[in-house]
C-alpha cells in the first residue's frame, strides 16, 4: 500500500505537473495531474499562491495556473532533496 | 598503548582530518535544509551524526597536534621512529579530549546507524549499554574503540549495499563505495599499533573514503537538479 502523502509531497507534485506542462496549466488539470479531490485542490493551490510559487494568469480568457521563478527554486529544492533521500536509502 | 607514526606524516594525517571534517559539515549543513522543508527525521538523524563526527575529528586533530607538537620536542631514537605516549599516563586535558573523541564518535556512528534501523527502546538501552562499554574498555585498549567504530560503519555500509541493492542507483554505488573505503580504513587501524605503515595506510585509505563521499554529495547535487530523474550519465 502506496504511504499517505505529506504536504509537502503534495506541493511537489503540483508544482511538478506545472513544470511538465510548460509552466502554465489549466486549474483542472493541476487537480487531475496532481491526483487532488476538488476541495484538497483549493487548499493546496491558495498554499502555493500563498507562498508565492504559483500565480494566476488568464489566456483567451482562460484560468491558468502559472509557475514563478520562486516555485521554480523549490521545485529544484525538493528534487535535490529527493535525490538525496533516493541515494542514502530514506 | 603505543601507536607507530612516522615523523614525515607530522601533520599529514591532521590534514586528512580536517579534509573529513569539511566533508560532513558540508552535508550536514545541506541536510539541516532539506529537514526544515520535508521535517524527515531520518534526515535530522543524519545531521546530528555527521555533526557529531565533524566534531570527533576536530577532537581528534586537537590530541594529534598536542602530541606531535609534543613529540617534536623530544630527542628522537636512533632509527627515526616515534611512537605516540601512553594515552592517559600524563595528561588529563589529553585524557578528558580523547575520551571524548571517543564517545562522540560513537554516539555520531549510532545516530548513523539509526537512520537504516528503526530503534525500539531496548535497542536504544543496548546500544547505549555498547558505547559505555566500549568507552570502559577502550581506556586500556585502543583496539577496542577502532573495532566498535568497525563494526558500526561495517553495518550501515551493509544497509547501503541492501539499497543499492534494491533499486540500483548509480549514486547509491558511490555511496556503498566511499562508506566501503572509510570502513576499511578503520579495519586497518585496528594494526596500527603493528607498523607505522599500516597507519599511514588506514589514513590514506580514510582519505580516500571521504573525498569519495563528497563525490557521491556532488552527483546527488546535479542529478537532483536534472528535470529527467530517470537519466544517468555513469
Amino acid at each position: 500500500m502506496a504511504e499517505k502523502r505529506t504536504k509537502i509531497d503534495i506541493i511537489g507534485d503540483m508544482l511538478m505537473s506545472v513544470i511538465d506542462k510548460g509552466g502554465h496549466i489549466k486549474p483542472t488539470h493541476l487537480m487531475y495531474k496532481s491526483n487532488l479531490s476538488h476541495r484538497q485542490m483549493k487548499v493546496y493551490l491558495e498554499e502555493l499562491l500563498q507562498r508565492e510559487f504559483v500565480k494566476r494568469t488568464k489566456n483567451k480568457d482562460r484560468d491558468y495556473v502559472t509557475i514563478t521563478e520562486k516555485g521554480h527554486d523549490f521545485a529544484n529544492k525538493l528534487r535535490e532533496i529527493k535525490e538525496f533521500e533516493r541515494v542514502f536509502g530514506f | 598503548m603505543v601507536v607507530a607514526v612516522p615523523s614525515w606524516f607530522f601533520g599529514e594525517d591532521v590534514l586528512i582530518d580536517a579534509i573529513s571534517i569539511f566533508v560532513l559539515a558540508l552535508i550536514a549543513y545541506f541536510n539541516i535544509k532539506y529537514y526544515k522543508i520535508k521535517k524527515n527525521k531520518k534526515s535530522l538523524n543524519l545531521t546530528v551524526a555527521f555533526i557529531l563526527l565533524a566534531i570527533s575529528f576536530t577532537l581528534n586533530i586537537f590530541i594529534n597536534s598536542g602530541v606531535h607538537y609534543n613529540i617534536m620536542q623530544m630527542s628522537t631514537l636512533g632509527y627515526g621512529k616515534l611512537a605516540l605516549e601512553d594515552i592517559g599516563s600524563n595528561s588529563s586535558i589529553v585524557f578528558i579530549t580523547y575520551f571524548l573523541y571517543r564517545a562522540v564518535t560513537l554516539i555520531g556512528l549510532c545516530f548513523f546507524y539509526s537512520i537504516y534501523e528503526k530503534q525500539s527502546k531496548s535497542n536504544i538501552f543496548l546500544l547505549s549499554f555498547l558505547i559505555i562499554s566500549l568507552l570502559y574498555f577502550s581506556n586500556s585498549s585502543y583496539v577496542m574503540f577502532h573495532l566498535g567504530y568497525f563494526v558500526i560503519l561495517m553495518l550501515v555500509t551493509l544497509q547501503s549495499i541492501r539499497g543499492y541493492g534494491v533499486k540500483k542507483y548509480p549514486a547509491t554505488r558511490l555511496l556503498v563505495f566511499s562508506l566501503g573505503t572509510i570502513t576499511i580504513s578503520q579495519f586497518s587501524l585496528l594494526f596500527a599499533a603493528l607498523d607505522e605503515k599500516i597507519y599511514v595506510a588506514g589514513e590514506l585509505i580514510q582519505l580516500v573514503g571521504y573525498v569519495a563521499l563528497l563525490i557521491t554529495f556532488i552527483a546527488v547535487l546535479i542529478y537532483g537538479r536534472k528535470k529527467d530523474q530517470n537519466r544517468y550519465y555513469w
